[in-house]
């Protein structure tokens, strides 16, 4: 634990308590996500799951990207993650990303991946809002996040045909353009 | 069964598009003010008991602050994730528990005893 990067949170008027269990809440869900769109990546097949198969596989990894900028942020702050980790999973910060009852239904998977890029950025929102102005780090992390979650939500808008998203394909996979000065495990070959 | 009807607070507690907790004996009540109607229920969240009250409105939905469900507010059904779960799954995600609601003269009047589901 960081004593005085706990310290200064806590002066500045912010619940630390609450914020640890919301970053851990977080964590769960970006931890979650990658496995469930593990699946999702895997029955993403045939001409039109083939299509989408690239992103999947960029929010795959940037979300698990998020579970490794996550995690250090917590310990400082004095937290820890459950030790059981079937704790973790059920108090992730958003529902689990089930494969849909027909996963040839590449229209199902999109919708299933567009609520989970949703429900996560309304859940960096939150921790925005909460540290805006009092916690730079966890801001800073929680806006970097929150900036890839919104590509996320964009790139499966686009497939939904609900508008473009401007953006254009990653680098590699999972580069994740906002997280990457936050990880603390180098990327292989860097 | 009767309903009885008890006051609750000054509407004028509960702004606009608004989200408020209320202790009403032993129990906790969340009410919603949206688009100028008023919403009531159980502030606990039937998935694991977060805290409606301290939840926020997503276009004409409450959500829960710990695990982002969301409501329907006119029938207290789950929204997300019922939407994308699975037909296998769909049953295990219940619904608020739904009180009704009036306002009178400027207070704000719920009736527990006929609460439903």
């Amino acid at each position: 634990m960081g004593k005085v990067a706990r310290e200064v949170v806590e002066k500045a008027g912010i619940n630390v308590d609450e914020l640890v269990k919301k970053l851990v809440r977080a964590a769960g869900a970006e931890f979650t996500t990658y496995y469930y769109y593990t699946i999702l990546r895997a029955n993403a097949i045939g001409f039109d799951g083939e299509g989408i198969k690239e992103i999947i596989e960029d929010m795959r990894i940037e979300d698990r990207n998020h579970f490794e900028a996550l995690v250090p942020r917590i310990y400082e702050l004095g937290g820890e993650l459950h030790r059981d980790i079937k704790d973790f999973c059920k108090d992730a910060a958003c529902p689990d990303a089930y494969l849909p009852s027909n996963p040839r239904d590449v229209k199902a998977l999109l919708q299933v991946l567009i609520e989970a890029e949703r429900c996560a950025i309304r859940v960096y929102a939150d921790i925005c809002a909460l540290t805006a102005g009092k916690d730079p780090r966890t801001y800073e992390l929680s806006a970097a996040i929150m900036n890839e979650e919104i590509e996320h939500e964009a790139w499966c808008s686009e497939f939904l045909g609900e508008g473009p998203s401007g953006h254009f394909r990653r680098g590699a996979p999972g580069e994740s353009p906002y997280v990457s000065r936050f990880l603390v495990v180098p990327k292989p070959g860097v | 069964m009767e309903r009885r009807w008890v006051t609750i607070a000054d509407s004028s507690e509960l702004a606009a598009d608004g989200v408020k907790g209320f202790s009403v004996g032993d129990k906790r009540i969340v009410v919603v003010r949206y688009r100028g109607r008023y919403y009531a229920f159980d502030a606990a969240c039937p998935h694991m008991a977060g805290p409606l009250d301290e939840g926020t409105i997503v276009e004409g939905r409450l959500e829960c602050p710990w695990h982002h469900y969301l409501y329907d507010l006119e029938s207290g059904e789950n929204y997300y994730p019922k939407n994308v779960y699975p037909d296998d799954l769909k049953h295990t995600v219940a619904p608020l528990r739904k009180y009704p609601i009036r306002e009178t003269e400027g207070k704000l009047w719920v009736a527990l005893e006929d609460a439903k589901a």
